[in-house]
């Protein structure tokens, strides 16, 4: 195989482009993705502060190395899980990445700073690990940006993420969440503004871009992931993809264009209003905020 | 005795060459018979004894074999030749065939077949069978080559030279879902992977996602 652009030899080929590129017009075209989508979707201003949420993994670290290198005042949060050796594994990858960078990373440890873990949370809640990791992060995220005065929280969900959701709300016909999935969601009273600029690149390019770019990540998956819908869905998608390249691709951007605004809210009844959680301050429908909830079902029982 | 269909699940080409999947069958299954009749189905290979196997140094080569009973061939110095520098391999034991036969189905482990060059005399009095020798192909060392797997980590030989296309269809994976890493570089899908190399296939889908939104 051949490089698309220069005629010298590919290191890999993008299937949904009918491309193969050299190594570096890959980083090129990877740049190009990104920047193309933060410009499509108007998600971050020249000169505005970014928080990336940074979990040591592939599109994360990546996601923080194509802001930096796009000139973005990018700073990093890492979240400590609490998940036995793959979070200090995770930890030491985010911190392997940005110390020699000078990039300045943010730390929050579920266990030190909340008081119980996402293995604690799986067990006092009786819900599969992934939802209260998910829960705890866009909550710690949101909290963290405003706190620390960051408009804007980026996000490493990529083109294959955003497809195995939406095939999965799509599946279920979960309305409301497809309403909010889209790669920008805007700022609101307690929310900061969050974006993924990752959208128009897949996860095997992700991979690609850390190793041509030297940066090491955490490569193992989660322990407690086993058995998460999503890896099914990406598998079916994977599959599709394989017969017909730019399946996924066409799936999102077309669900973005076309398919995104039916499922927003249409009447000002169907607005919820939302106060302020007792215990923690955040936004929340409620009395108390799902993840003070969460916090008081997980806490370990002296 | 055993019919003609039985006997050609075991034929390298339907292996080798990737056809398709080929139905195990259980050692407890293997009677002598069996054995006997792949022998001459695949035309009397055991009883080529002096064929030769383009490698480098005897002794590199045997050490090359951490596991010899994987493999489906003995490699020892050629004395008749008394040349110290090729190998030969050895009358095949059958029995040890059904065996590799087996793991080469568990692990989708890999057959090669080699057409005898122009400059290469043939060998063996039955040339008139076809030619489909179990032989690492030429410029191989005929030490399987590495290949790292992760999630969970594991670690497979299998024959080469082979393209990482070839190498992905041989392991069932899609090519969507993987990168291929041949010592420290990434490489396309066309790139061919010698059994010198150390190749890791490193999965790229991660599942760590949060709910549904």
């Amino acid at each position: 195989m051949k490089c698309r652009v220069c005629r010298g030899p590919a290191v890999i080929d993008v299937r949904r482009h009918n491309a193969a590129f050299c190594r570096e017009h890959f980083l090129v075209h990877c740049t190009e993705q990104v920047r193309r989508a933060i410009d499509d979707h108007d998600m971050l201003p020249a000169g505005e502060r970014v928080l990336v949420a940074v979990s040591g993994g592939k599109d994360s670290l990546a996601l923080w190395d194509l802001l930096t290198e796009l000139g973005y005042a990018a700073d990093g949060l890492y979240l400590g899980l609490g998940i036995g050796e793959y979070s200090d594994e995770s930890g030491r990858f985010a911190r392997a990445y940005a110390e020699p960078r000078g990039l300045h990373l943010h730390e929050v440890d579920l266990g030190a700073d909340w008081g119980f873990t996402i293995p604690d949370a799986a067990a006092g809640t009786h819900r599969v690990p992934c939802s209260a990791c998910g829960l705890s992060k866009r909550h710690l995220f949101n909290s963290c940006a405003l706190e620390r005065g960051y408009p804007v929280v980026a996000t490493g969900h990529n083109l294959d993420d955003e497809a195995a959701v939406l095939l999965g709300n799509v599946l279920r016909w979960n309305t409301e969440y497809l309403g909010r999935q889209h790669p920008v969601l805007p700022a609101a009273p307690g929310f900061v503004r969050k974006i993924k600029p990752l959208i128009r690149l897949g996860e095997r390019e992700m991979a690609a871009y850390c190793v041509l770019r030297g940066i090491d990540y955490q490569i193992e998956e989660c322990p407690m992931a086993a058995g998460n819908r999503h890896l099914h869905y990406k598998e079916v998608l994977n599959a599709l993809e394989d017969r017909s390249p730019g399946t996924k691709a066409a799936f999102v951007h077309g669900f973005a264009e076309r398919g995104h605004a039916r499922f927003g809210v249409t009447s000002p009844d169907e607005t919820v209003i939302l106060g302020r959680c007792e215990q923690c301050g955040a936004p929340t429908p409620g009395s108390v905020c799902a993840f003070c909830r969460l916090r008081v079902r997980a806490a370990p029982t002296p | 005795m055993v019919g003609h269909s039985e006997l050609t699940r075991y034929h390298p080409r339907r292996v080798g060459l990737g056809v398709g999947p080929v139905p195990r069958l259980a050692r407890s299954e293997l009677s002598l018979e069996v054995v006997e009749a792949i022998g001459e189905d695949l035309g009397g290979l055991g009883q080529a004894p002096d064929r030769r196997v383009e490698t480098g140094r005897v002794g590199e080569a045997q050490g090359a074999f951490p596991r010899a009973r994987e493999c489906p061939v003995d490699l020892l110095p050629d004395r008749t030749r008394r040349v110290a520098l090729t190998g030969r391999i050895a009358p095949i034991d059958w029995w040890r065939w059904g065996t590799w036969m087996e793991r080469a189905h568990l692990h989708r482990a890999v057959f090669h077949e080699r057409l005898p060059s122009a400059a290469e005399p043939r060998l063996t009095s039955r040339s008139h069978y076809p030619v489909t020798r179990p032989v690492f192909p030429a410029g191989s060392l005929g030490c399987p080559m590495k290949v790292l797997l992760r999630n969970p980590r594991r670690e497979l030989d299998v024959a080469g030279p082979i393209t990482v296309t070839a190498l992905l269809q041989r392991l069932d994976l899609s090519p969507e879902s993987v990168l291929v890493i041949a010592g420290d570089e990434l490489v396309a899908k066309d790139a061919r992977l010698d059994d010198t190399t150390t190749v890791e296939i490193r999965p790229v889908i991660s599942g760590g996602q949060g709910p549904l939104e």
